[in-house]
């Protein structure tokens, strides 16, 4: 079930009303039925998967808590990582193991190859996977107690609105939000309600929009121009960004609707002043999970300047693996290491209590977001050929030309891209980064608020008719379910 | 909660206000639209007016092939060419249902068979034309079952907004304007349907062969049609349209289409087939077609006279 889908305009609200008319006790129970029901929807069987990983860390965590030693408790923590990381493995990365070591056969000329095994990618399990070994590996920490009622830990891994992509959320801070007596609160529906819309503008208006530009255009990379190839991949950064913090924010929205917080995902990371900045405001939920998990669990920045580099490289490489099984995305990660490695020794961190110029501000602005939009390159590439023909035909500036009939396919003679729907899509671009620079720059919140009600219900009937009339209702997937 | 709910409701109240509002004047606007194929949909749909004693349904083909007012010369019988430019009998169908539903004077149906009438489609050209009438259970039948958008059209309100674009609105509003202005019509003064080309034969690059399709859906839909017909007494001629011959090679599987008139002539007792593809009389002489498959004004003449002289005749004859 999607949330930019008919069946979730259903199911939510019922959700709502059902959950608001229990008593505070028994809603946990409609919210994990709710949750697997949302997530049989989409694939009946995957749900023993996420069952699989609730009854195992569920029970792990509890033994780690009990364990007279630390070598007991580590053996159920090593339990814990291999059968999560062993599910993950086994479902996502399983083919990609199997191509890279058929090819080093061929290469060495042996007979013998692995097969490959026709599986589908179970919906949102890097997210699942990540949230449920937080949560064990935080009570093997001693930062958290183990959670005793197993339907509630149930509810914690499967909960609807983050189930499939995210925010990955801690058990420290989630967990109490699962447990705490919600009562209905004015403020809070209508502040969910008008993120939901936000996120809906941003993934059907915005994302969906250029999403088929950018599609027809990487498909057709050969026999594209430099600019045309070059515009794709700017209209892809706007692209991903609108339909994965859109997603959140529908997550957001959708929870805070429930009484039950959830993490901010997105902070206007296209405003970042550098690599570093960005990765505190893009993904927040995964670059914080790396950090805690991964970054200093290798000794972090408290280590050797050497060693350091070494795990920067590895947190990036293993964020980039993440993200799919395919070298294009651990080159991906590979470059932001090297970016941020970069700016450690050219000490361009951006973070703290810097006083920059405004010109200084908006060149770091322009320069890193041009960084990142060609990282992108690799992320959206195919494979690793296909990306560095992309930078080769960009490069190329010979044949740069700009003709609107390169943006899609014709059909029926008619081109899917006119120069109206070009400008109107730039312009919802422009708009949705004016809006999100007021939000988390310029107070805009606060100024939207004290605006008068017939001013604030038309910006909502506004979105409302945007959102009909300009959005794509072909019911695109959001890009991170794949991951 | 109970103010949120006041307020909740009243937002939606006045959001489904503004969006009925918008939704009518678009409705409207797209029905008065001054477009033929809005024309006729208004007439079938809407004001169910229209009830000749000779109506012709179908593609662009039979609306620029048939010239209703040579039939009514030959057999003294009113006449209507109510095919629509663009469609086949998956759409199209709305309008003869709703026509059977309520004609009363209704002698002769005539449909046309050529290369692509049995192709299964799920993007309808100007599926816009439509947008007015659908509630209406010929239109609702019609189009549900094509794809899952036309599907949400049909059964979720304001759907169809969700498709719009500039041409639908623009249309819409010079639409809207006719009608409260009295705008001159284009359609002009006794206008009986028919279409007419006037260009002479312009020839097709064609690269790839054309392999015309036969969708289940469409002959179910032909034989709903003879069957509906046939309880109100309605004699359905099925006119195999004629293809220039040097355009023909394009084409494969020809017969197979074709085919299907002679095997419903003889299954049906109130189907005739006349088959125009070797009327060597027309499918020789380029003057008589606009491309391969269209008739020009010439040759539309040539074969309604043609096809007025079979409708003179009984089925024995």
């Amino acid at each position: 079930m999607l949330f930019n889908s008919l069946e979730y305009l259903w199911f939510f609200p019922t959700v709502v009303i059902i959950y608001y008319s229990l008593p505070s006790h028994k809603r946990w129970v409609l919210l994990l039925l709710a949750s697997y029901f949302f997530y049989m929807s989409w694939k009946v069987e995957y749900i023993f998967l996420i069952i699989f990983s609730t009854l195992v860390d569920y029970f792990l965590a509890l033994k780690i808590h009990q364990a007279k030693n630390s070598t007991q408790r580590k053996f159920f923590l090593v339990f814990s990582l291999v059968s999560n990381l062993g599910l993950l493995a086994a479902f996502k990365y399983a083919n990609f193991i199997s191509e890279n070591i058929n090819q080093f056969l061929t290469f060495t000329n042996t007979d013998k190859h692995l097969p490959y095994l026709d599986i589908l990618l179970p919906v949102g399990i890097s997210f699942y996977t990540f949230q449920t070994l937080s949560y064990t590996i935080d009570v093997y920490r001693g930062k958290i107690p183990p959670e005793n009622n197993i339907g509630r830990f149930a509810l914690y891994v499967t909960y609807f609105p983050q189930l499939v992509a995210g925010p990955i959320e801690r058990a420290k801070s989630f967990i109490p939000e699962l447990k705490k007596k919600v009562t209905f609160n004015y403020v809070n529906v209508v502040s969910g309600l008008r993120r939901i819309l936000w996120g809906l503008f941003k993934k059907v208006v915005v994302a969906d929009r250029v999403s088929a530009i950018v599609n027809h255009v990487y498909a057709t990379s050969d026999d594209q121009n430099g600019l045309t190839l070059l515009l794709a991949t700017y209209l892809f950064a706007f692209q991903i960004y609108c339909d994965f913090s859109g997603y959140s924010d529908i997550a957001i929205g959708s929870s805070r609707i429930l009484g039950i917080n959830l993490m901010e995902n997105f902070k206007a990371p296209y405003f970042s002043k550098s690599i570093s900045e960005f990765w505190s405001r893009w993904h927040i939920s995964l670059s914080s999970w790396f950090k805690d998990y991964v970054y200093i669990s290798l000794g972090g920045n408290r280590v050797k300047v050497s060693r350091m580099i070494v795990n920067i490289l590895i947190v990036f490489l293993v964020s980039g693996f993440w993200h799919g099984a395919n070298w294009t995305f651990i080159a991906w990660g590979l470059i932001h290491g090297l970016l941020l490695i970069s700016e450690y020794f050219l000490k361009l961190d951006s973070r703290g209590d810097l006083n920059f110029t405004p010109s200084q501000k908006l060149i770091r602005i322009i320069v890193s977001f041009n960084l990142v939009t060609l990282a992108w390159i690799f992320f959206r590439a195919d494979s690793i050929n296909h990306a560095f023909s992309m930078f080769n035909n960009i490069l190329t500036l010979d044949n740069w030309n700009f003709d609107i009939n390169n943006f899609s396919l014709a059909i029926g003679g008619i081109p899917l891209v006119t120069w109206p729907k070009l400008i109107l899509s730039f312009a919802f671009i422009v708009i949705m980064l004016l809006i999100e620079y007021g939000i988390y720059f310029n107070n805009f919140r606060k100024a939207f608020f004290a605006l008068n009600s017939i001013i604030r219900w038309g910006t909502y009937y506004a979105v409302i008719i945007c959102i009909i009339l300009f959005g794509n209702h072909g019911n695109v997937e959001f890009i991170y379910f794949q991951f | 909660m109970k103010l949120f709910i006041i307020r909740f409701g009243i937002f939606c109240i006045l959001l489904l206000i503004g969006l009925s509002l918008f939704s009518t004047f678009l409705k409207t606007g797209q029905k008065n639209y001054d477009s033929t194929g809005c024309y006729k949909l208004k007439l079938m749909l809407d004001e169910k007016s229209l009830d000749p004693e000779i109506i012709v349904f179908g593609s662009s083909v039979a609306e620029g092939s048939i010239i209703p007012k040579v039939l009514s010369e030959k057999t003294g019988k009113t006449s209507f060419n109510a095919a629509l430019s663009g469609r086949r009998i998956i759409d199209w169908n709305s309008v003869a249902f709703s026509f059977l539903d309520y004609t009363k004077n209704n002698k002769i149906i005539i449909l046309d068979i050529f290369p692509n009438a049995f192709n299964e489609t799920n993007q309808l050209y100007f599926p816009h034309e439509f947008y007015p009438y659908l509630q209406n259970k010929f239109v609702k039948r019609a189009l549900s079952p094509i794809s899952e958008t036309y599907n949400k059209m049909t059964s979720l309100p304001f759907y169809y907004l969700t498709q719009l674009n500039t041409t639908i609105i623009l249309n819409s509003i010079v639409g809207f304007r006719d009608l409260l202005f009295n705008f001159n019509s284009k359609i002009p003064d006794g206008y009986m349907g028919y279409n007419s080309i006037t260009s002479t034969y312009e020839k097709s690059n064609l690269s790839n062969l054309i392999k015309p399709e036969i969708s289940d859906r469409s002959i179910e839909l032909y034989e709903d049609i003879f069957s509906a017909a046939a309880e109100k007494n309605i004699r359905v001629v099925l006119v195999g349209t004629p293809i220039f011959i040097e355009g023909r090679r394009f084409y494969q599987n020809i017969d197979s289409i074709y085919n299907w008139g002679k095997r419903w002539d003889s299954i049906y007792t109130n189907v005739d087939f006349v088959n125009f593809l070797n009327d060597k009389a027309i499918i020789l002489n380029k003057n008589y077609f606009s491309n391969n498959t269209h008739l020009n004004d010439s040759g539309a003449m040539e074969l309604s006279k043609k096809l007025g002289i079979v409708l003179t005749q009984t089925r024995e004859e």
